[in-house]
């Protein structure tokens, strides 16, 4: 799902939501991946205008997830381990909500390089 | 002139505006939604405004902030503004956000909110200096 305007978002967060409720998770896991996804998607928009954002079902053994990962061309983060703490921001008053990003879901994964792009992988078991 | 947005979800009850929320939050009428709600709270002579949240099932912090300055500009017209059913679910998610949730008004359903609305507006009376 490319990710260009807010309503792309609110899209992708409610498709998200359904995709999971449909794998079997319950409503709150559903709703706080739905919220994850909103999140990252949210941050494509502010710090790299445009990018996208694929929700899939992923097997580890006996156990069944969802993964997303969200992809931008943008700025990259500058400092990936000041970003996971609660507060902080480098544009304006919001965080990057990176934090409750990962106390949503059970793994984030984040690759980012300077003016290069970020990608953050982002799983919940169920 | 056709109308292409649809209009605003605000409606007068109880001498509240009464603001339905509507999923798609950040959409483009977002500022039109605001300017409506403040427009009939400044025609009506309403004391109180009530966002209704029944209808949203998710809310991400971009949008929370969003709700935060609406509450704020509510304050600025003199009213007092609750939020009305909310879901626990996103109740939860808020505290997942680490978003500031402590000065907000809840209230159970509509009519939990009108009792706090009045509530909240007799206590602003008292609470002024003679």
């Amino acid at each position: 799902m490319t990710i260009r305007e807010n309503t792309d978002v609110t899209l992708t967060m409610v498709n998200a939501r359904m995709a999971a409720l449909e794998m079997g998770f319950d409503d709150p896991s559903s709703r706080q991946i739905a919220t994850a996804v909103a999140e990252l998607a949210r941050n494509i928009l502010k710090y790299a205008g445009e990018g996208s954002v694929i929700v899939k079902e992923i097997r580890r053994g006996k156990a069944i997830g969802l993964e997303v990962t969200a992809t931008d061309r943008g700025p990259g983060i500058e400092d990936v381990e000041a970003a996971m703490k609660d507060g902080f921001s480098s544009s304006g008053t919001l965080g990057l909500g990176l934090p409750g990003v990962r106390r949503m879901m059970d793994e984030v994964e984040i690759d980012t390089r300077r003016g290069d792009g970020t990608t953050i992988v982002a799983r919940k078991w169920c | 002139m056709t109308e292409t947005y649809r209009k605003t979800p605000l409606q007068l009850s109880h001498g509240c505006v009464v603001m339905s929320m509507s999923p798609d939050l950040l959409g483009d009428g977002l500022s039109r939604m605001r300017r409506d709600l403040l427009e009939l709270v400044a025609s009506s002579g309403a004391r109180g405004v009530v966002l209704d949240f029944s209808a949203i099932e998710v809310l991400d912090a971009t949008e929370f902030a969003e709700v935060r300055g609406t509450i704020s500009v509510v304050g600025m017209m003199g009213a007092k503004c609750v939020v009305s059913s909310l879901q626990p679910g996103v109740v939860g998610t808020l505290v997942d956000l680490g978003v500031d949730i402590s000065d907000l008004v809840g209230a159970r359903d509509l009519d939990d909110a009108f009792v706090r609305v009045g509530a909240a507006a007799r206590d602003s009376v008292n609470g002024e200096p003679d």
